[in-house]
This record gives structure tokens, sequence and C-alpha cells, in this order.
């Protein structure tokens, strides 16, 4: 087995090019989209007809103060180029005490946008409905203002257990969503690589020394687990140490549901060597599934938005999504080992069904 | 030249596997993200579900007692604490709480249940309720007093919950919206104190708002935007095939041959960039045309507008096909595996960016000023454009950008092709 | 030592090697010829244990192997058709991965590295990767690699196709080395004849599956003993002369050719000089004399009805 193991090693040290390139691409991806979750989403509004740049500016803070958006005045024609050319999903235009969205595209955020508006523009005239009848407008905004820093009615948000309840973080799902999805990528190539030797006959040579084919699998299979969990591994490190993602405590947890999800992702990837027959099939159609992996497990959209049961169902399916699911739990969560227990026997159960199946597929076929 | 191209195409012809995976794949991806953005995109919060307790201390008929008696013994005139008791009876906050609460809105999304602190606590520990609202003992009475006395601090709603999911931040975000109206109000009313400002003033409020498209320019569906983007990106993937193809023919000695026979090299690669084309073409046609007739893609438009879109699809496959010359040229030239792990990371990279997986205005601004710097992003803006408005001006200046690309990728895959005694 | 038993293997009903029988010798070599697509690889996966017979046996010493293929893998070297190595990794380094799934002692390992790279002329370069070496040399360290565990038998699948002569010399050497001075028993299975005829002292042929000839390079070529072929170059043709030949005993076909006569005659016939007197006699000159006696080309082309590169 090690002799197997050593000369996979070799092979990856004289071109490393591979896992480095998809290390960098999940820390590259998870930054990117990391750091654009936390910033609201820009709507950009123009003026219309009769409306001052002073009055513009107003509305605009009000609709700041809260929400999940930020708005900025720019100038009509870019604004609406923006819009016809696909660039962003919509723009506003800024009316005397009204709006219009303009919008050509079926998008998201349009209805949140208009909920938005609408209430922010309702609270306003209510507030300059009053101040109208007020003696001093100022004044009257003035106390206003003080009054709302100790209002009466607030909001404490809380865990059960009294800590601070933080808001989901989308940052935190895409990091895990990226490394997990590219180390299947190079788990793939890793596993396929094992065909690749069959083909040339390095395989048989193998088999008559007097290594044993379970040695010569593990050799195979254990490096390809290793250097899945060392490029997740190393795009964690990473992304806590250098970039300061809270990763949770338990570190012993990520470390068992990392090594399980590669080592399920290992024997996916001998189901797939079992099913296609040369390397080549192997690389056209494994690298276009996997990309759907990702998109089915919802692992770029928060939680809760996959809904359909056809796809809630192919989700049980796929490694990525237990993973992601125990990876939320201890990191965001604080979940202990009874609450990812689920999520890890499924984890187990598929590396032994698709191990199964496939290294059966793989013998069949070589006789 | 003709020869190659045969061969080419007969190598891909013979793949069925292969064929059917890149044809049933794309279809099965247009339908997964139709079926999952339509429900995102025009309900955010319909298909959330989320179940939570109540837990009321606060009794607000004690409350509203307290509440009196109090006024009574601050010695104010009869007629103002009368005044001010009708206002508090009028909309007490828990009353007011619990109809926006309990609005059929909100009831469609959360589930409330009614428990005492303890078993709340029990059941969201076992993952059988998400959150819990708690109203703290005389919640009334604190917030009246503050309301319309203006003493004390007020008093807080808590929300307990161990999971900070969605559902929770958008219960979260319902309760904000319902304290931030509150406190305006009580902020009106108090900073109108002096004046003849009464808090059932805010009836009337116009209707304002509204969405509109600019003119002439259609709306883009979303099934019209994920048919393009998914269908181009599993064309883009022909070319990664076609690349995958060569790694066949440097294994087994073929192109060797090929040198060996006088052609020249080029011919091979020319061969390789044709096949890619009328597989793309073939691929990307039947997925949109599968898709319009399921999906009614396109309903009533003009002639004119198929021929455009047609050119336009044309240019995607040239693309494709400029981008298999590449990639084969890369296989050529390097490890297999590291080519493969590039080009990989190539259509990743510009499937992103490009918004072939998720719309471009999703993405952060970076990307976007990227978009039409990747040859696919310019391809479906162009189309994009051509679907809204049809204006043969925007498209041509597409296709100009296009066939920049695309002489681009040529080149540059020439350039990098092995010459006559270099392999 | 080797010997197989009527071994057949059939795929999805087709039979590719069919009811082989053949026997290797303690020290010898042996030749294994046959055009492509004759079972010879099938064959030889079968006796390496590769694949299991679907009729038949492989007996090592009289003992069956195919239930216990420990057996013979121990003994046995096998040099694959195809160039079985990493070829991102140095000659040295894979010949490192094919001793050590041997599990050879790490010294022991290293002078037995250095011992087969020397048999096969490439320790110069072992430090290089196979990806720069040329097809030859590439052939040499796929040979060096099976030779680490000193099999008592090699088995060698076409070693010898598409390289350079400089190679394909070293290649013969090293199996004359291996044959001659260790004492190893060598199975060769090889396209070109000249090859077999030069290294082995016996030879199966097989075509379609089956063995259709065996023996000593002399007994195949008695297959074809009872005729040989007279080619004889004339400066005219004189009827008289043609039929006096004709007429003598030993000939038993003369046929005209562009520049004289094509005589077929019992093999081994003093005919010689009674052709020259005879040419004496009619005043025609013989300008040129060729005695053909049949090569094992001419033996196979007979069996098989083509010839080797077929």
């Amino acid at each position: 087995m090690v002799p197997v193991f050593l000369a996979q090693w070799m092979k990856e040290k004289r071109s490393p090019y591979m896992v480095l390139i998809f290390i960098s691409i999940s820390i590259a991806a998870a930054l990117l989209f990391g750091s654009n979750m936390d910033i609201k989403l820009k709507i950009d509004t123009f003026r219309g007809e009769g409306v001052t740049v002073e009055e513009a500016e107003r509305w605009i803070d009000r609709l700041n103060e809260s929400g999940a958006f930020i708005f900025s005045l720019r100038a009509e024609e870019e604004s609406l180029a923006d819009v016809r050319q696909g660039r962003s999903d919509m723009a506003v235009r800024l009316l005397k005490d009204d709006y219009r969205i303009i919008a050509v595209m079926e998008s998201t955020n349009v209805e949140l946008v208009q909920q938005h508006m609408q209430a922010v523009y309702h609270e306003e005239f209510r507030i300059m409905a009053a101040a109208s009848h007020a003696e001093d407008e100022l004044e009257f905004r003035e106390a206003m203002k003080t009054y709302m820093e100790q209002p009466p009615l607030k909001l404490q948000s809380s865990t059960s257990s009294g800590s601070e309840l933080r808001s989901y973080d989308m940052r935190l799902q895409l990091l895990f969503g990226f490394s997990l999805f590219l180390a299947m990528l190079t788990v793939g190539f890793r596993v396929n690589a094992m065909t690749a030797e069959k083909i040339s006959g390095i395989w048989n040579r193998v088999i008559l020394s007097p290594l044993t084919k379970t040695e010569m699998y593990l050799g195979h299979l254990t490096y390809s687990t290793l250097i899945g969990i060392v490029q997740i591994t190393m795009v964690f490190l990473l992304a806590k140490y250098l970039f300061g993602f809270s990763l949770g405590h338990s570190f012993g947890m990520l470390a068992m549901i990392v090594v399980l999800y590669t080592m399920t992702i290992v024997a996916m990837s001998m189901l797939f060597t079992g099913i296609l027959r040369t390397p080549e099939q192997f690389g056209a159609i494994f690298t276009s599934i996997v990309p759907i992996m990702p998109l089915i497990s919802g692992a770029y959209m928060p939680p809760g938005t996959i809904t359909n049961d056809v796809l809630l169902f192919i989700g049980q399916f796929l490694p990525l999504q237990h993973a992601l699911d125990a990876l939320i739990g201890v990191s965001i969560y604080e979940q202990g080992w009874t609450d990812i227990y689920l999520p890890l026997a499924k984890l187990l159960l598929m590396a032994v069904i698709f191990f199964g199946v496939g290294i059966n597929l793989v013998e069949r076929r070589r006789l | 030249m003709r020869a190659f191209l045969k061969k080419d195409v007969l190598v891909y012809w013979r793949d069925r596997k292969q064929n059917i995976f890149s044809l049933v794949i794309p279809l099965i991806l247009i339908v997964v993200l139709g079926l999952l953005l339509p429900n995102w995109i025009e309900n955010p919060t319909s298909t959330l579900q989320l179940k939570a307790a109540m837990v009321v201390h606060d009794n607000e008929a004690a409350g509203l007692e307290q509440f009196q008696s109090s006024l009574k013994s601050r010695g104010l005139p009869d007629e103002e604490a009368a005044v001010l008791f009708e206002l508090a009876a009028l909309s007490p906050p828990v009353s007011l709480l619990n109809d926006m609460l309990k609005s059929d809105q909100i009831v469609s999304m959360v589930e409330w249940v009614e428990l005492d602190e303890e078993a709340a606590l029990r059941r969201l520990q076992s993952g059988e309720i998400q959150a819990i609202v708690t109203l703290p003992e005389d919640f009334t009475l604190h917030i009246l007093n503050k309301t319309l006395l203006d003493e004390g601090n007020g008093a807080a709603i808590s929300l307990t919950s161990d999971d900070p999911s969605i559902e929770v931040g958008v219960l979260q975000g319902i309760i904000e919206g319902f304290t931030q109206q509150f406190n305006a109000s009580s902020a009106i009313a108090h900073a109108g104190t002096h004046s003849a400002v009464t808090l059932n003033q805010e009836a009337v409020l116009p209707s304002i708002g509204g969405v509109e498209t600019i003119e002439g320019v259609r709306v883009l569906t979303s099934f019209q935007y994920f048919t393009l983007a998914v269908g181009a990106m599993f064309a883009m993937y022909v070319a990664a095939n076609s690349a995958n193809k060569a790694i066949t023919e440097k294994r087994e000695h073929v192109f060797q041959r090929i040198l060996l026979s006088g052609s020249h090299p080029l011919t091979y690669l020319a061969g390789k960039i044709v096949a890619t084309l009328m597989m793309s073409l073939l691929q990307l046609t039947l997925v949109i045309l599968i898709c319009h007739f399921v999906l009614d893609l396109f309903p009533g438009y003009s002639l004119e507008f198929w021929l455009g879109f047609s050119l336009l699809m044309m240019m995607m496959c040239l693309i494709v096909a400029a981008l298999g010359g590449l990639f084969t040229a890369a296989m050529f030239r390097m490890n297999a595996n590291t080519a493969n792990a590039i080009i990989q990371a190539l259509l990743l990279i510009i499937g992103v960016i490009g918004g072939n997986f998720a719309p471009i205005y999703i993405l952060p601004d970076a990307v976007q000023q990227l978009w039409e710097w990747t040859p696919n992003g310019l391809w479906l803006s162009t189309m994009i454009q051509w679907i809204q408005q049809e204006s043969w001006e925007a498209a041509i200046n597409g296709m100009l950008g296009l066939s920049a690309f695309i002489i681009a990728i040529i080149a540059l895959s020439v350039w990098t092709f092995p010459k006559r005694g270099r392999i | 030592m080797l010997e197989t038993v009527e071994l057949s293997k059939s795929f999805k009903g087709k039979t590719v090697v069919d009811g082989v029988s053949l026997y290797l010798d303690q020290g010898e070599s042996v030749g294994l010829l046959g055009p492509n697509g004759a079972g010879k690889s099938t064959t030889i996966s079968m006796i390496s244990s590769l694949l299991a017979p679907t009729h038949g046996d492989v007996l090592l010493r009289g003992k069956s192997v195919i239930k216990h293929p420990q057996d013979i893998r121990r003994v046995l070297g096998v040099v694959p058709q195809e160039i079985a190595l990493y070829e991102e990794l140095s000659a040295y380094e894979n010949l490192q991965f094919f001793g050590r799934i041997y599990k050879l002692k790490k010294t022991a390992l290293e002078s037995k590295i250095q011992e087969v790279l020397e048999i096969v002329g490439l320790r110069e370069r072992q430090k290089e990767l196979i990806k720069t070496f040329s097809g030859g040399m590439k052939r040499r360290i796929n040979i060096a690699a099976a030779l680490l565990h000193n099999p008592q038998i090699v088995i060698m699948d076409e070693p010898t196709v598409g390289i350079d002569p400089q190679s394909r010399n070293h290649i013969l050497d090293t199996v004359r080395y291996l044959n001659l001075e260790k004492g190893t028993t060598v199975l060769y299975t090889s396209h070109y004849m000249e090859e077999v005829e030069q290294l082995c002292k016996r030879m199966y042929i097989m075509d379609h599956g089956k063995v259709i000839a065996s023996g000593t390079k002399e007994e195949l070529g008695r297959i074809l003993s009872s005729e040989d072929t007279i080619l004889l170059q004339l400066d005219a043709y004189d009827d008289a002369f043609i039929e006096e030949i004709r007429s003598l005993d030993p000939v038993r076909q003369v046929e005209r050719t562009d520049q004289g006569l094509k005589l077929i005659i019992a093999k081994q016939s003093r005919v010689l000089s009674s052709i020259v007197q005879s040419a004496e006699r009619h005043s025609v000159q013989l300008i040129n004399m060729h005695v053909h006696t049949p090569s094992l080309e001419d033996v196979f082309l007979h069996l098989t009805g083509r010839t080797l590169r077929d």
C-alpha cells in the first residue's frame, strides 16, 4: 500500500498545479462571494421630473437608514443603460413623493425593494403630515429624533443560553460550499488517475506483484482521500487565520466531517469510474455533473431557499448536502455530536454503497 | 481537413453515452433552476415555514388597570387621565402586536404555539420550534408609561432562537418592522404633543410606487435567462470534451501518425475546431428548441427576431469551437490532468463571471465589471438585449466584440499548438 | 517447469483462445509467434494469472496456479506490450516503485535497481523522467521493471515493437543474457520471425486462438520438407531443354518466369548436376541458380495463409 501511495505523491510533487489551482479558486471564490454577502445590494436611483437633488438625496438617506439595500443617485441614462444591458436588475425613478421601479428582467429583488420603499415612504408621509401641523417643523423633527433614541418598544434577540443571536453567516456557507465542491474535482481527477493506470498497464504490473488488490485500492484511495482532506483543510486554515472567518470551536468535529465527506467523495468517484469506461469520458461527464451538485444542495443560496420536493429529494443523495449541513451545524449553530450524527451516518452509508457498487463495476469490467 | 473533420465528428458521434449526458444534463439543470427560481423570485417569503412559540408573561387587562390606578395616584386631573386611559385602551400594545403577528400574512408563514416558558425552551432545544417570542412582565404598563407619560424606559420584546436561519431572520425583521412603526408613531405623537396632531390621523396614505418597464423593451423571463445561460455553459463543456478526446489521440499516438502523413499540424487543429462547432451547434440548438417547445420560451416572436437569434447562436458556437481549439492545444502542451484542471477552472471562472450559473446582478460589483469581458458574458448580454429590444445596432456591436474574442482565442490556440517537430 | 493444459478463453461467446497447450522447460527460451489477433496476449495474460481461463489449467511444476496465483506471480516477470510506467517519474523512481511493491528490502533494492539498469544499459540516465525517453529507452526500462524480483520465468509480450535498431539489439542482448548467463526461462512473443529464430530454441505458432504448429526451428522447417524450390536464370529458353528438365525424376513442376525457370523438386534430391549437364547439352547458359529452402516465414505462410505482419 505504501509504495502505491508514495508513487501518487511523487507524481503530485512533479506537477502540483491541479491541487494548487483548485485551492486558489476555492479561496478566491469564497472571498469574493463571501465579502459580497454582507454588503447590501446596490440599487441605482435617478431623479424624475421636478425632483431636486436635495429632495432626492433626502429620500435616499431615509431609504438607506434600514433595510437590505443601498440606494444611490445616478444619472438617468447610466442607470437605464445598466438595466437595459442586463447588468442590474432594476433602477428606481424618484418622483415627487412617489417612485417607480424600472425592471426588464424577472428578479428576486423587485418585490423586496417595493416593500421596503413603500414602508419607508409611508412612515415618512406620516411624519411629514404630523410635522406640517407642528408650529416649528425643525423642532418637531429634532424632538422625534431624541425620542427615537430611547424608544418605548425594543427587540432583544438572543439564543437560549443567553448569548447574542448572530445572523446567518452566508459567507461561511459559501466558503464551505466552494471548498467542498472543488475538493470533489480534485478527488475525482485523482481517482481517475487509477483508470489511467489501468490503461497504461501499470495496474496489471502491480497485480502481478505480491501486493494484494486490497492494498492497491487502499494505496490509491487513501491518497485521493488525503489529498482531498489536505485541500479542504488548507482552505479552512487560510480562511480562519488569514481572513478571520469564525469556524466555531470544535475542530475535532469539523475534521471528522471533512474526513468522512472526502471518503464519500472518493467512493462517489469510484462509482463514476465504474460507470464510465475511459478516463476521458470520466473527465467530460464527471466535470459537468459535479458543478450541478452545489446548486441542488443549495450551497450558493440561503438555507430554506430550496423548497421543491423533487430537489430536496435529489439533494438527499448528494454527499455535499449532508457535509454542508453538518459543517454549518457545527460552526454556526454550535451543535454537538448528537446533532450531526444523522448527516454523518448518511455520509457513511453513502460511502459504503457507492464504494461497494463502484468497485463491483470496476472489477467486473476487467474480466 | 475534411478527413480530420469526418474523423472528429465520427468519434463524437460514436460516444453515445456522452452525447446523451451532454443533452440531458443541461435540460435537467434548466428545469431545476426553473423550479427553483420562480418561487424564489415571485414571493420570497411565502414558502418559508417556521414554528414558533409565544410566551406572554404580561397580563394586558391587569396592565391597563395598573396604568389607570397609576394615573390616579399621579394626581392628574380626571379629565386628562380619562383621555390618556382612553388612548391606552384604544390600542394597547400587546393587542397591536398580536393583531400583527396573527394576521393572515404572517400566519401563512409562522405556526404559533402557546406555551409556558419552560415548555417553550424545552421544545426549542429539541428543535421542535425554531423561535420563542417573549413578552415580559408588566410589558403593557411599561410601554404605556413610556408612550403616554414619557416615563421609564419602555419594554423589550425578546426573540430567542438557537438557529439563525433565514426564517428566524424574517420573523426578526417582521417584529423589527413592527417596533419601528410603533416607535415612529409614538415619536410623532410625542413630538406633536404640543400641536394638534393625534395618532389616528395616519389613516390617509396615498398609493405610491409601482413597477414599470422601459418603453420598447420586453421583460426577460427567468426561464429565458436560464435556458440561455445554462445552454451556453454546457455548450462550453463541449469544448472541454473535444480536448478530452484529444488525450486519447495523444495517448494512442494518432497525432504522430497524422503528422507523419505529411499533413500540417494545424489541419488537425482546424478539424477539431470545426467538429466542436458542429457538435456545439447541434447541442445548443437541441437544448434551446426543446426548452422552447416545452416551456414556451419565445411565444409569437417575429421572424426577424429568430434571424438575429440564430446568428447569435452561431456566434456562441463559434466561441465554443475556438475554445475547443485552445483546450486541445493545451492538452498537447501539458500533462492531461493539469490541462484538465486548468480547463475546468477556466470554465468555472468564466461561467460564474459570465452569469451562467447565477444572474449577473446578484454578483459583486467587481465581478459585474468583468461580465462583458468574458466571451460568454458578452454573448449573454448581447442576447438579452436582442430579446428585450431587437435592436440590430446593439446586436451588431455585440457580434463585433464576439468576433474579436473568436479571433483572439483562435490565434492563441494556433500559437499554443505544438509546431511540427515539437511533439 | 510451466505448462498450460487446453487453455481456452471466450469473451461474450467469442472464443479468443482455443485449447492452447504449451510447456516451458527450466532454462529454456521459447518463442510464441502469430499474427495480430491470434490470441497471444490473451494467452500470456492467462499464464501470468491476470485473466482467469474459461477452460483449462496453468501448471507450475505440476501444480495448478489458477486458484493460487501468488505462487506463479512470485517467480514470474512479465514485460507487458504497453509501456507500463509512470511518465512523470524518473527511471530510478519507477524501478524503486516496482521494487517496493515486490517488497524488496531497501539495500537489496538499491543494488538490484543498479543491476537491472546495467543490464538494459541505461544506468547513466536513471535520473531522467520517463516522458523524456525515446520509445526504445522506455521499452528497456519497461523490461528492467520486470526483472527486479529475480524472476525465474520472464514473459515478454512483443518487447521490440516500433523501436530503433540500437535499442532493439540491446533488448535482444538482454534476453540472451537472461537466458544464457542467468538461466532464466524466457517466453518471447513477437511478430519478427528473425528475432525468434535468433533467440529461441523452440517455438509455438498461434493463429485464430489455436496452436497450429510447434517445435524447434528445424522441426518446423520440415513441415515444408517435402519440397525445395530452384530458380534458374537463363540467357534463352529452349523447349527441348525444358522438356528434358521436366522429365527428370525429382522435378515435380516446371514454370517459366521472366528470366528463366522455377522448378519445384523433391526435398534433398540430388538433381543439380543433372540440370547443369542438361543445360550444357542444349547449349543453354545458366546465368544463376538459386536453391530456396523454405524459411519459417514460408512455413507460417503455408500454415496460416497470411504473413506474420498481416
